[in-house]
């Protein structure tokens, strides 16, 4: 009798666990700092992920969510982009939040700056997540780090007279 | 020679991987050729900096790890499930492949036909 190949559990559950840990933070950022709601939709994009056959082997390595990772933020973000959840200090977010900076800024800035510092995505790749232009990306991360630092971020000017 | 743009400095400083690596050598030939462009990096640098350590970033805690094992299971069962199911059968990987093979005898038949007349 064939035997019939099936997927290995333990190395999608550890191709989910990557993902997830890579795609928890920007769900959290996008809904205010609550994580619980986070959980849900994090989940649901994992499995959107395993449906669309997301987690691909590169090489013969184990399933990964690499190859479409942009495709996993841009589906993440298009679920929570018209989600509005009603934050109650200390309950959902902790004491001090509403202190923190970053959440004053608006739900698509908060994703933008956090996609580019703490993902290191390029311009193009935030343009493709956010089905925005590359100058309206640029635009609008100077102007969240204006509001984060008070001020306009320092510019770096090359004339020809300094050299 | 084409000077760097402000955006060009930019994305340098960000490390960003769009920046062409022509591009790339010239801004380093730059800050190494202007004390004047050096300062402005390391002042636009520790702006930068100042901006990405208010960004917060979370881990997932155990309770999604529990969903994400509970999301393992399910999903495993549901793609056994598909492997037998008729009424499934067109979303499993082995469908596709049938239908990739049926698709290539078709065309290899059409052109044996076409070459034989």
């Amino acid at each position: 009798m064939k035997e019939i190949p099936l997927p290995d559990l333990k190395e999608i559950h550890s191709a989910l666990t990557e993902a997830s840990v890579d795609l928890f933070g920007f769900s959290v950022v996008c809904l205010g700092g609550v994580t619980w709601a986070a959980e849900k939709e994090v989940l649901d994009t994992l499995y959107v992920g395993l449906e669309k056959y997301w987690f691909t082997t590169i090489d013969g390595e184990k399933p990964s969510h690499k190859e479409f990772r942009e495709e996993f933020f841009k589906n993440l973000w298009l679920r929570v982009k018209g989600k509005t959840i009603n934050v109650q200090l200390g309950i959902d977010v902790p004491l001090g939040h509403e202190a923190m900076r970053f959440y004053k800024l608006g739900k698509l800035e908060r994703a933008l700056l956090y996609l580019r510092t703490k993902k290191q995505f390029s311009i193009k790749t935030l343009s493709f997540i956010f089905d925005l232009h590359v100058d309206e990306v640029r635009k609008n991360l100077e102007e969240s780090r204006t509001l984060m630092l008070g001020r306009k971020v320092r510019e770096v000017s090359v004339i020809e007279e300094d050299f | 020679m084409k000077l760097p743009s402000r955006e060009d400095m930019m994305e340098f400083v960000e490390g960003d991987a769009g920046l062409n690596a022509h591009m790339h050598r010239q801004i380093l030939d730059l800050i190494a050729s202007s004390k004047v462009v050096r300062e402005q990096v390391t002042e636009l640098k520790q702006d930068l900096y100042w901006v990405d350590s208010q960004v917060p970033d979370y881990l997932p805690g155990v309770s999604l790890g529990l969903e994400i094992t509970r999301l393992t299971k399910s999903w495993g069962a549901s793609e056994y499930k598909r492997s037998f199911s008729l009424k499934d059968y067109y979303r499993a990987k082995e469908f596709t492949y049938l239908m990739l093979f049926l698709f290539g005898g078709v065309l290899m038949l059409f052109i044996l036909v076409n070459l034989w007349t």
